[in-house]
């Protein structure tokens, strides 16, 4: 398991992270989320001591990570890069080699990841000449061809179409279901509340929100209202709104009787469709996210 | 996995696709060209011809060729005489460029008729012929015999005492470490350069961040001296092998040239140090900048100390003992360009030698230390050109 405790980082005047708690247990995809400039990648690099943190701690196995357990971690950076001239195979190798595999399994590593990627017969291409999915593939396969515990991708998801999405989501719920730990940021968020099942939700360097999905969800102050009256949308007129957001979502206070609201409904007339529910992690992100 | 396989790993990458990549070859084939083609024309032109065709007009006594014979040994030309029935004949051979100079016997003291300018070893040599020609008709003239002439005015010729005679040895070893400095001053430049193109690709495709978060930016940056370092030598011994056996066998054939190990060892082993210098400078610096195009730039820094120190070799072989020499050979960064050719030129007390070899392994260190701090402070700054002050500042944090 890893667990970050109360990490402190500031650049110059910015404080990248504030006091900042969170973990990743086995076998478990933690979303992790947060406006732009929130701390996500300061805190992800933390975990490869690229950033020295001022304050806090990096525990894996309750243990302070150092460079020796950081082999069997695999990080993906957001800014996206391989060697563009050396064969993709032979750099999968030599980085499962640096991970500490020996030659003959870092080999193996390579071939099986690119297999399983869908590019068995591109090993000899060079990065240069993959298409802008395939290259994000290579670069997934960078960070995990050495079988880390843990893995920690920083916007594994930006750029991809709608089946390389469902590749990636699908890959990374084998290597949970393997037992490894996976740390993901992501800004799509309707992806996420798909992928993960636990969330942690960041905001100026702070941990505003974290637990599992459903705890995060229960403990929301708010519900989702969806109701069609006649086959058009209806706001209920009683309920005190918190949100409207554009036209679509109507969220209520978590206290607001759901009863009353259907009640309401019905007498605007015949109800087609009726939905009281907690909100959304969108919703939530909203609700954490002051802005 | 310790530290010190992922810096052979990170080496042995960089040694292999430096290798390989088409400017690296570019360089080898061209240099090795350069000396395969240039080493026959340089012992063509350096390979004087001795022969001469000298045209004479008139009936030279057999004074004249005896001393012809006798005075062009001493400056090694062998000269033939062709005879012309007049001056006409003889000035168009010369202007032909059949004979190299026309001697017109009379009318007295005779007229040598050139080309286009004087020889001068030939001139002389036909002025001591000229000589021994007038003073033969003088002596018959006085009705005196050969024979009386010679006791006339023989003088004995002085002997040759060497007060120290040139060991051929010597003038190799110092050829050699003349061309060693060249080759050193080339591949640290070159070398320097491609540690930098290294760094600056590493972080221009972004790749560092990944390598990074499993090595050390010390191994890293040490890796890649070590690999491209490891691909200097292999050049510089290939390009020595070849300029060995263009020495020996095309350019001196017939003079024995015997280098000790010893020299070799020396030329190796300050080359070995100087790199290390100067190609965790060109990292540093290299690692200020992110996109190819700035590098140029930087890439001229380290020449402010490369040059320097190349040119004070090549004067302290004049002069190995003048203070600008002792003190470029103590002090890096100069030490090693100075070090080796003084130590050739001259008899360097040891303790300078071993005070040199300390001072510059201690100014690479700290220069690795510096370079390693700079490196990461930098490379994780991506999309700008990062002060080296910027770079310091931000990786006060970071290990080093």
């Amino acid at each position: 398991m890893l667990e970050i405790r109360g990490l402190t980082k500031r650049f110059g005047d910015l404080t990248a992270l504030d006091d900042a708690s969170f973990e990743a247990r086995p076998g478990r995809i933690v979303g992790f989320l947060g406006p732009n400039g929130a701390g996500k990648t300061t805190a992800m690099r933390a975990v490869f001591g690229l950033v020295q943190p001022e304050a806090g701690e990096i525990l894996w196995q309750g243990q302070p990570v150092d460079t020796t357990t950081r082999l069997s971690f695999g990080y993906m950076p957001e800014e996206r890069g391989l060697y563009p001239k050396m064969k993709i195979g032979d750099q999968l190798t030599y980085l499962a080699r640096l991970s500490g595999l020996p030659p003959k399994r870092a080999a193996e590593a390579s071939t099986d990841w690119l297999g399983r990627l869908g590019l068995a017969d591109r090993a000899g291409a060079r990065i240069e000449q993959l298409s802008h999915g395939n290259k994000q593939r290579v670069q997934l396969a960078a960070a995990l061809v050495h079988g880390p515990a843990l893995a920690v991708l920083d916007e594994p998801f930006s750029g991809l179409d709608p089946l390389g999405t469902d590749a990636l989501a699908r890959e990374l719920r084998r290597l949970a279901a393997d037992g490894t730990s996976i740390v993901f940021s992501s800004h799509q968020l309707d992806l996420v509340q798909d992928v993960c099942q636990d969330v942690v939700i960041i905001d100026h360097g702070r941990v505003v929100r974290t637990g599992t999905l459903e705890q995060l969800r229960a403990g929301s102050r708010v519900r989702r209202v969806e109701v069609e009256v006649d086959g058009r949308r209806w706001v209920p007129g009683s309920a005190e709104l918190s949100v409207v957001d554009g036209d679509r979502h109507v969220l209520v206070p978590a206290d607001t009787d759901m009863e009353k609201v259907l009640a309401e409904a019905h007498q605007a007339g015949t109800v087609t469709s009726f939905a009281f529910e907690p909100p959304s992690l969108s919703d939530l992100f909203r609700e954490a996210v002051v802005r | 996995m310790s530290g010190w396989r992922q810096m052979l790993l990170v080496a042995r990458r960089d040694f292999v696709q430096r290798a390989t990549s088409r400017p690296f070859l570019l360089t080898m084939v061209l240099v090795i060209g350069l000396v395969v083609v240039a080493g026959p024309f340089l012992a063509q032109l350096g390979r004087a011809d001795p022969e001469r065709t000298v045209g004479v007009v008139g009936e030279p006594s057999g004074a004249f060729e005896d001393a012809l014979a006798v005075a062009a040994e001493q400056v090694e030309l062998e000269p033939t005489v062709r005879a012309f029935p007049d001056r006409d004949a003889a000035d168009a051979a010369v202007e032909a460029g059949d004979v190299d100079v026309a001697v017109v016997l009379e009318p007295s003291p005779g007229t040598l008729v050139w080309a286009s300018g004087v020889d001068p070893r030939l001139g002389t040599v036909l002025l001591a012929a000229l000589r021994a020609d007038a003073q033969s008709q003088r002596v018959a003239e006085l009705g005196l015999s050969p024979a009386d002439l010679q006791s006339l005015v023989a003088v004995p010729p002085p002997d040759d005492l060497v007060l120290e005679p040139s060991d051929p040895a010597d003038s190799a070893e110092q050829a050699a470490v003349f061309v060693g400095m060249l080759l050193l001053y080339l591949s640290v430049v070159l070398f320097g350069q491609f540690v930098m193109l290294g760094v600056v690709e590493e972080k221009s495709s972004r790749v560092v961040e990944v390598i990074l978060s499993r090595v050390r930016p010390y191994h890293l940056l040490a890796g890649k001296v070590l690999g491209i370092g490891a691909l200097a030598v292999v050049q510089i011994v290939v390009l020595a092998v070849l300029l060995f056996v263009m020495a020996t066998r095309v350019l001196f054939p017939d003079q024995r040239i015997d280098l000790g190990v010893g020299l070799i060892a020396s030329i190796v082993g300050w080359f070995l140090v100087g790199f290390a210098f100067y190609a965790v400078v060109y990292a540093a610096l290299g690692s200020t900048v992110t996109r190819q195009e700035d590098m140029q730039g930087v890439a001229m820094l380290p020449l402010a100390f490369i040059l320097p120190g190349y040119f004070i070799a090549l004067f302290s072989t004049d002069d190995p003992n003048g203070p600008l020499a002792v003190a470029a050979s103590l002090l890096p960064p100069t030490s090693p360009f100075v070090m080796p050719v003084r130590a050739a030129a001259t008899e360097v007390p040891s303790w300078q030698v071993l005070l040199s070899v300390v001072l510059l392994l201690a100014a690479t260190y700290g220069v690795i230390r510096l370079a390693g701090r700079i490196y990461t402070g930098a490379i994780l700054s991506i999309g700008q050109k990062v002060s080296l002050r910027q770079a310091w500042r931000s990786s006060s944090h970071l290990p080093t």
